[in-house]
This record gives C-alpha cells, structure tokens and sequence, in this order.
C-alpha cells in the first residue's frame, strides 16, 4: 500500500525508483523513510485506513497481506486495530502460512483480529476419498485455534439439524482456513 | 468492447445490489473489489458511499445508466495499451531479480528469496 512517506532507494543500473509501502530491505535497496521514526510499523496501512475512513466513513478494514513476514503483518494489523478500536480488522495473507505459523501467529489476537480470512493454504489438492474424521496428527496444531471454541454452538445447532448422516467438518472452519482438515465438534 | 476489468466477476456494485435484494438483516461488511480511481466510474449513477454504507443512490428498479463517453475513452485507453493480458512478476522481479509467484509463501519476504 503506497504511503507517501516512505519510498525504496535503489542503487540499480537504471537509477529508477519506485515507490514502494512498507519497511523491507533486501540486497542493494534500501528503503528510506522520510517520516520520523517513532513507531515501528509500517504506516502505510494506517494512512490509507484514515483517508478511506475520512472519505467514505469506512469503519470495516482488510488487509490483504500474504507480502511481509506474517509477525509484520500481525503487527501492522494491532495498530490499526489499536488506531480505530471500533473498527471491525481482518487480515487475508491470501493462504500464505503454513497451518501451524496461522494458530501461532493469531492466538493470542482476540479482540484485536476479527478474523483471519484464508490464512493458510491446504496442503494438497482437495481429497475425495477422505474420512471426514481428523487423523491424529491434526490435533496438536488444532487444540489452539480459537475458531472452533466461536463457532462450537453453531456448529452443534447445525449437526443437530443435520442430523447425524453429516460430515463432522464444519463447511465454516474451512472456510476460515483453520481446521480444514476436520475437528469432530459435533461429536 | 474491451473495458480492462480486472476483476469482471466481483465487483462492488454488483455485491450492493446483491446484498440489497437478499433478506438478510444485519450482515457482515461486504469484501469485494472496486477497480475505479474515484470519480473514473463510467455510469452516471455511481454508488455514493457515505458513512461506510451505500446511501440508496440507486434505488430499486432504477437503471445504471451508463456513461457512453467514459465507456469509450476506458475502450481507447484498452486498446491504446494492449490491456488484455498483464505480468505482474514483471513489476516484482524489477524489485527482486528471478522473483516468481509462490502461493505458499509471503510475496515479498526477505527469507524467501535468499
């Protein structure tokens, strides 16, 4: 997201120099920021969440990350989350982390995340032939996550409406990204 | 006639209108995409966005009315360029010589292209 304080000089060939958002430095670029370095993350994010909010009384906020270091992205999220403490802020890192970097990094964002839109990726093509029930090596990554504890009662109301013939996974934890690979709440 | 959508198949007004016919009540902030700079639309009647929301600006059984004048320049502007088709790696591997699209990993973390 372009922030008009912070650009990346490059020492390249052809002296070009774009404009680019956030603090990342790699090899011969170098970024330069021109505003006074009193936080320490990025404020590219929080510059456009304030024109959009002034312009269009937006209060609802996605980051679309899936660039930066998912500890970066957190980051910036908590002080947008911190700048407007009514806003409702997700983060989408577009499936970027692995299931296991996701529980980590958004444990401990209640309150802060409302929800974290695809943040992993699954690991493979989608099974066909696959038992609905959790195998024993989704559970340690899956104990943490804090979707299913949200969602339990929706998802016994559904199982109970559904009746007992239905996939123990819920579609929704897929759809979160969490849990994809089944957590038997119904159960 | 070309007009370079780059998202044909979510797009704002489509999601507004949508969301305004469902029976939903209360609903969760509508996420889609909204490729225009402001005041680039090519309607007459474009969504008007005040407070966060959609204020009616049309109404239903309203029509859009589309700007043809706009919709010809946007046409000039796609052929003029060629905006069929777009690289992005080409933007990023100016950024990161030999950068290449990995759906598993930040696009643009240091550990990633070491």
């Amino acid at each position: 997201m372009p922030s008009r304080h912070s650009v990346i000089s490059s020492t390249s060939a052809t002296g070009a120099r774009p404009i680019w958002p956030m603090r990342w430095r790699r090899g011969r670029q170098r970024l330069v920021s021109t505003a006074p370095r009193d936080r320490p993350h990025p404020r590219g994010d929080r510059l456009l969440a304030e024109a959009t909010h002034d312009r269009y009384g937006f209060a609802d906020f996605k980051l679309k990350g899936g660039v930066l270091r998912g500890e970066q992205e957190i980051e910036a999220v908590t002080a947008l989350a911190g700048r407007f403490p009514k806003a409702r802020v997700t983060l989408d890192p577009n499936g970027a982390w692995s299931l296991e970097e996701a529980v980590r990094l958004c444990k401990d964002m209640y309150g802060i995340l409302a929800m974290p839109r695809i943040p992993a990726a699954p690991k493979a093509a989608f099974p066909v032939a696959r038992s609905w029930r959790s195998s024993a090596a989704d559970r340690p990554a899956d104990r943490d996550q804090h979707d299913r504890h949200r969602l339990a009662s929706t998802v016994a109301r559904a199982a109970a409406w559904r009746g007992r013939h239905s996939p123990r996974r819920p579609a929704f934890l897929d759809h979160a990204g969490l849990g994809a690979r089944g957590t038997d709440l119904s159960g | 006639m070309g007009i370079p959508f780059q998202q044909p198949f979510r797009h704002l007004a489509r999601d507004v209108h949508a969301r305004r016919g469902s029976r939903a009540g209360r609903v969760t902030a509508i996420d889609t995409h909204w490729i225009w700079q402001d005041g680039q639309q090519l309607t007459r009647n474009p969504l008007q966005i005040v407070g966060g929301k959609d204020r009616g600006s049309r109404p239903p059984r309203s029509r859009v009315e589309i700007d043809r004048a706009a919709l010809e320049a946007a046409h000039e502007l796609y052929k003029t360029h060629g905006l069929g088709a777009r690289d992005d790696a080409v933007a990023m591997q100016f950024l990161i010589p030999g950068w290449s699209f990995d759906d598993k990993h930040p696009a643009l973390c240091a550990e990633t292209f070491r």
